[in-house]
Parts: C-alpha cells; sequence; structure tokens
C-alpha cells in the first residue's frame, strides 16, 4: 500500500500469473482471458500500484463471476468499425480482457491512419489505466487509457457521490529515457490511501475526504465509512477542487457517455459490491511521429524529461522525477526481489485458493 | 461596483479591432483576436481578456517581436493531423487555423490533432475547444507558456501554467467546458493578493528555496506549484505530470520552444514565437447517433447539477456553467471592465489615434 513499507513475503512473477489463471480458470473464465487479466494484476503489483493488483482477485473478479453478476465468457460486439474508430460492447465480461481487445484495436488503426480512439460499454473494472496507455509504447505510439467506476467522490460543492476515481493514463514513448508514464486518479487521494491512514490511526491531510454531510473530514473511519473522497484539488475551489471534479466528469462523459454504457446515477453501488457492465473505457492512440521526425521527436522527449530530473530538488527533497519513474524503479527491484503481497492479502488468496480447490501461490521471505 | 465599467460586446469587439488594425494587423487576423478576448470577458475571464490587449500584443507588434504580417507553413501534414509554423504571428489567429483544420479533418477522418509552433499567447484555451461544439465534435486544447511553476520536489520554474480544456456538446443543457490551469492558481491571482496583502492559501507557491510559502511576493522569486500542491499528499505530482504532459505535446511535439529554454521571464522585451498550441477533435457522430448522446449528455450533466449541495453551498455546478451564466448577464448588461483597464484602453487609444471604447 502507498506509504508503506512493502511485504516481506514475495512471490515470484510467473508464480502470480500462473495463480490468477488458475483461479480465474476455476471459475470458468477462458484461459486466454484469464492470462490477459493475469498479465495486469501483476504489472500492477510490480509497480507498486497494490491495491489494483492481485489484492482485488477474489473480490472484484472470482466473486463476481461465481455470483454470476459478471459473464465469465463473453461475447464481444463491434458496435462501430471506422478506420479511426471503434466502439465495443464487452457483453458484461472482464475489464482486462475487453480493454486489451479494443487497445490492440485501436493501435492497428492509429498505425495505419495515424491516429484512432475506441470505447468499450457494459464492461467491468480494468485494473490499472496505465497497462493499456502502455500498450501503445512498443508500436511508438502515444497511448491514452481512461475509465469509469462505482461512485466514491463528490463533485464541488457536492455531498452526493457522482463519480469515482475516474483515472486517466498517458504513455509518451522517448528515446533513451523510459518513457513517460502518467496514470492519475482525479480525486485527491485514492480510497485505499483512506484505509492506510485509518490503519496508522493517523488523520486524514485537508483535501482528502469528506463527511456523509459534505463536510470536510480528517476523521479516517468517519471518511471511510459513510463519507467520500474529494476531488483532486481538495474541498471547494481555492485549491482547483472543481479542475479535479471536471476531470472526473470529462471521464464519465468519455467512458459512459459517448460509449453508450452506464454512466451518472446507474454507477452510485458500492464498489466493492456485486454488480456487473456499469464500466466503461475510452482508448486513444496517436502516431506522435505524424507531425515531425521520430527519431528527432524521441530525442527532444529525451530532452525534456532530462531537464525536469537535472532540475534543482525542493530542500528535503532528493530528486526531481518525472511520471512513470517510481513505478518502472518498483518494477525493476520486484522483478529481481519477488512481489511483494500484504499479509492480509495472503490470508484472502490462501482461503480462496482452498475454496476453489486450486494450488495456492508459491512465496517466500525476503531479509531485512 | 464602482472601479468597474460596462461596455457593449460589439463596443469591446470593434475596439478591439481598431487598435490591432492601428498596428499593421490585417482585418481579418485582428477580427479573430477580438473575438478570442470578448469571449474571455464575457465569460468572466477578465485576466485573458482585453485587460492584456496592450501588453501582450500591442505593444509586442509595436516593438517589432510579433510579427503582424506573419506567413504560415504547413511543415506536415496527414488527413487526420497537420503542424502549422505561425511564423511568430499572433497566437490567435493561427490557432483559429489550426483548431479549424483539426475540425475540418475530423468531419472526414473521424478524429485529428494539429499543432502550432513558432506563435505567441493565444488567449483563452477554452475559445479553440469550443470551436468544435457546432460541428458535434468534442474539442480539445493545450499550450505552454514561459515558466511559473515549480515541478514536485523541485524549486526551479520548470513549467507554465499550462491549461488544459475540453468542450463537449450537449442537448438542452449548455455544453460542458473545462478550461483549467495545471497549477493551483494562476500568476494573476498571486498578483491579485500581493495588490491587497493577503496571506496566500497553502498549496499555491513555492519560495526562491522550494520551500512552501504564504508569502504573496513569492511571484517575484518563488514559484506557482501544480494543481494538487506541494509534494505528493495532495496529488502534486498529478498536476505537475499534466503540465509536463501539454509541453510534450506543444513544445516537444511541434518542434517548438520547451524545458529549459522556456525559463524566461514574461515581458514586452522577452523572446517571441516561443509558444507552442496543440488542438484535437472528436466527432461524435463516428461512434454514435448524436442526437442520443446529446440527450444522454443532458441527463448526465443535470446528474450532477441536481445532486445535493454540501452545506454552506448553494448549488453544484458542472464545468462551464458559470461562464455560460456570465455570457447572459454581461450580454444583457454589458460587460463589466475594470477602471484600471478601461483608463489604460482609453491611453492606448490615444497613442493609436483611434476612437476610444465607449461605455455602456
Amino acid at each position: 500500500m502507498i506509504g508503506e513499507e512493502p511485504s516481506k513475503t514475495r512471490t515470484p512473477e510467473a508464480a502470480e500469473r500462473a495463480f490468477i489463471v488458475r483461479a480465474l480458470t476455476a471459475v470458468g473464465v477462458r484461459a486466454s482471458d484469464a492470462r490477459d487479466v493475469a498479465d495486469v494484476l501483476v504489472a500492477a503489483d510490480l509497480r507498486g500500484v497494490e491495491s489494483h493488483g492481485i489484492a482485488r482477485l477474489e473480490t472484484f473478479y472470482v466473486r463476481r463471476i461465481e455470483a454470476g453478476v459478471v459473464n465469465a465468457r463473453p461475447t464481444y460486439t463491434v458496435l462501430r468499425d471506422g478506420p479511426t474508430q471503434l466502439a465495443m460492447d464487452a457483453g458484461n465480461g472482464l475489464g482486462h480482457p475487453a480493454g486489451i481487445e479494443a487497445m490492440r484495436r485501436t493501435i492497428a488503426k492509429a498505425k495505419d491512419h495515424g491516429v484512432a480512439f475506441g470505447t468499450v460499454r457494459n464492461s467491468n473494472h480494468y485494473g490499472i489505466a496505465a497497462y493499456y496507455a502502455m500498450m501503445a509504447l512498443e508500436h511508438d505510439l502515444m497511448g491514452l487509457s481512461m475509465t469509469n467506476s462505482t461512485h466514491l467522490a463528490v463533485p464541488t460543492f457536492g455531498r452526493k457521490k457522482t463519480t469515482g476515481t475516474n483515472p486517466i493514463a498517458v504513455a509518451i514513448p522517448a528515446g533513451a529515457h523510459p518513457p513517460f508514464v502518467l496514470d492519475m486518479a482525479t480525486t485527491g487521494v485514492t480510497f485505499g490511501r483512506l484505509e492506510v491512514s485509518e490503519r496508522k490511526g493517523k488523520p486524514l491531510k485537508h483535501g482528502w475526504a469528506v463527511d456523509a454531510d459534505g463536510r470536510e473530514t480528517l476523521d479516517a473511519a468517519v471518511a471511510k465509512s459513510s463519507g467520500a473522497l474529494l476531488p483532486l484539488g481538495g474541498y471547494g475551489t481555492d485549491n482547483g477542487g472543481h479542475k479535479g471534479y471536471g476531470l472526473g466528469a470529462l471521464v464519465d462523459i468519455l467512458c459512459g457517455v459517448l460509449a453508450g454504457g452506464a454512466f451518472g446515477a446507474s454507477a452510485d453501488v458500492s464498489e466493492t459490491g456485486m454488480h456487473g457492465g456499469i464500466v466503461g473505457h475510452f482508448f486513444g492512440a496517436f502516431r506522435l511521429d505524424a507531425l515531425r521526425d521520430g527519431a528527432e521527436l524521441a530525442r527532444d522527449v529525451d530532452r525534456e524529461l532530462g531537464t525536469f530530473e537535472r532540475s534543482a530538488p525542493a530542500p528535503g527533497a532528493e530528486r526531481v522525477i518525472v511520471a512513470g519513474t517510481p513505478e518502472r524503479e518498483f518494477t525493476e527491484r520486484y522483478r529481481r526481489e519477488g512481489v511483494p503481497i500484504d499479509p492480509k492479502v495472503w490470508e484472502t488468496i490462501d482461503a480462496m485458493a482452498d475454496r476453489l480447490g486450486i494450488e495456492k501461490l508459491e512465496r517466500f521471505t525476503i531479509d531485512g | 461596483m464602482a472601479d468597474e465599467i460596462r461596455v457593449r460586446e460589439w463596443e469591446l469587439f470593434a475596439f478591439v479591432e481598431r487598435a490591432l488594425r492601428a498596428v499593421g494587423v490585417d482585418e481579418a487576423q485582428a477580427r479573430i483576436v477580438a473575438d478570442v478576448l470578448v469571449a474571455a470577458d464575457r465569460r468572466g475571464i477578465e485576466s485573458h481578456g482585453v485587460a492584456r490587449l496592450r501588453w501582450f500584443y500591442v505593444d509586442r507588434i509595436r516593438n517589432g517581436r510579433i510579427s503582424a504580417a506573419p506567413a504560415y507553413t504547413i511543415l506536415r501534414q496527414t488527413p487526420a493531423s497537420m503542424l502549422l509554423d505561425a511564423g511568430n504571428g499572433l497566437g490567435h489567429p493561427a490557432s483559429h487555423r489550426a483548431m479549424t483544420s483539426a475540425i475540418e479533418r475530423a468531419h472526414d477522418n473521424g478524429i485529428a490533432f494539429t499543432a502550432v509552433r513558432n506563435s505567441n499567447h493565444f488567449g483563452i484555451a477554452g475559445y479553440y475547444a469550443m470551436m468544435a461544439l457546432e460541428h458535434d465534435m468534442i474539442g480539445i486544447c493545450t499550450t505552454d507558456s514561459a515558466h511559473f511553476a515549480a515541478p514536485t520536489f523541485g524549486r526551479t520554474k520548470m513549467q507554465g501554467t499550462n491549461p488544459f480544456a475540453f468542450a463537449v456538446p450537449a442537448g438542452e443543457e449548455p455544453p460542458f467546458v473545462l478550461d483549467f490551469a495545471t497549477t493551483t492558481v494562476t500568476y494573476g491571482k498571486l498578483e491579485v493578493y500581493e495588490r491587497k496583502a493577503l496571506a496566500l492559501e497553502d498549496g499555491w507557491a513555492v519560495d526562491e528555496d522550494g520551500r512552501p510559502t504564504n508569502d504573496p511576493s513569492a511571484r517575484h522569486h518563488g514559484a506557482l506549484l501544480p494543481l494538487g500542491g506541494y509534494g505528493t499528499d495532495n496529488g502534486g505530482h498529478k498536476g505537475y505530470g499534466l503540465g509536463v504532459l501539454a509541453e510534450i505535446l506543444t513544445g516537444v511535439l511541434a518542434a517548438g520552444w520547451f524545458g529549459s529554454a522556456l525559463t524566461l521571464v514574461e515581458s514586452p522585451d522577452a523572446p517571441s514565437g516561443i509558444t507552442s498550441h496543440f488542438f484535437g477533435a472528436i466527432r461524435i457522430g463516428a461512434l454514435r447517433d448524436v442526437d442520443e448522446f446529446k440527450l444522454e449528455m443532458d441527463r448526465e450533466l443535470r446528474t450532477f447539477k441536481k445532486s445535493n449541495p454540501a452545506p454552506g453551498c448553494d448549488r453544484v455546478y458542472v464545468a462551464g456553467e458559470i461562464e455560460h451564466e456570465n455570457e447572459i448577464a454581461y450580454r444583457r448588461d454589458g460587460i463589466p471592465v475594470l477602471q484600471s483597464v478601461a483608463d489604460d484602453l482609453d491611453a492606448l487609444a490615444d497613442e493609436l489615434g483611434i476612437a476610444a471604447l465607449p461605455r455602456v
């Protein structure tokens, strides 16, 4: 979790992948789809975004398939298929294979026509937004990925939850420098951050959350049980809360309204509850070399990112970093050291393995 | 208010046009600049309207920094994209041209994007995004600028206020128009606070060492903070990331100025042609029936607007709604112009030998 030391109990990347495939195929998911989900969840854990990795396997995916609210073997329907655009219905299947399929098609169109975008409706939680944006990188394209979600945040001046954490991810290839990968919730913090504060018995920071009446609260328990998150920029408009709220609404418009799927009040359900088909996604891919020579552009992206990294740090800060760097460093480290999995998550996935009658996930403990 | 006057929209438009014509800008360009500046004032974004006419545009043309009669060059184009060199002309006409091109290309292609290099300050980003609305398209716009803001964990000014604008058409509801600086507040806000000797809010600025400060004089030696404020606790890294994205899509993608080259002080004598812009258009009909889309946009926007307000708040707004209401009121009652700005425009009229701006 953010703000906490990674667990000392680790698993090899390949083992985690295989375990996720075992669990999903045990509840009827096609092997190829299960591999897609595994790839996205493992990428999240490797990138240090533990809240979006294997921790969600049971609640968000396995349980919903078992309950029949998410379709284990969906049929995708292509609603529109133009040279530069795709609209797809995911048949209420898992979000990850649908997202990968839609982004793959969007990338192919962009390679031929310079730019393309795609929407997916009737889908489900798709993991980290960055995964899909980053699919564009190996094709030397800029990738864009967004999703709406169940409602966790109030609008500026409001007290009722009207948007999810509605993330936006953008990935831009560089030359020698690692790519720029921005993956941001449009809320100030995620729900997971409130959980960490509660566990540590620390008050929340200003600008994170409100209580059930829409008043700002620093009480983690109150915010978690009956309150809501605030948009990026915090309470009111003084620090730009209306900007985060606006971005969250934009994501809902592109992923819900434009995709022809669920939006607005229909996503006003519990994040961890039993529901399906209320999520939509938006993807984009751009050939940046449509505008200038690709090699020169890559060199200039390197220069741009390097300028930030070489700029003087503020007092008490070690260095200035660019978007995507911490996650890339986590990935390198966890590939070497093993993927950390939180003790509480180990308990739930072990119990799930017993329940599904599949082999447990192997583990080892690291020192220090 | 006693310290402001009211003017009619068309009078303001005609005044901007006169002033620019007087310094050698042709009619077509002058009318576009006038339209963008008046739109800013009419929408209540007075920092980006006629208040900037002299300092940002007229003076820079008079001192030869900005070309009054630029030659535009299309450097690259495909059916879905174009890169324009603005010949160091005014930013507004070049941006109008590039957004028009994005819209035309999106008509045929479903989606298109264009960029402009060797340009100058273009006014409000929202104007160009909104050009897409009447074509039943979603409009996108961003720009870079000289640097005002420090990156997360940094102390040096490394990016501008780098706004993003998105405009989405609705049916009966006014369109969704999100136009926001990727810094918490703008430089202009610090000026106002310094003039009034008010303490800055937390999360707005750092001093010259990169420490958070509430001192409004920070604007001279310190820097603005990205949206989300100081450090990462409130997501400052997100605003910083969005600001970098804007500069990549503009300065880097358009092969214009970027990085440390843009770390310079804005003044009439500063280098010009340093600004780059990015525009995009998405045709809604390429994905779904436009009428259905608009019907559902109305539902979506009303979901927000009808949701319960927090204690002490009147109502929940959607992006662009306040500006839309300003437009209705100011078209009826006249557009407010600060007395100090009106005085400056009178002096400018004298200097240029043109008719002054009539009051309501």
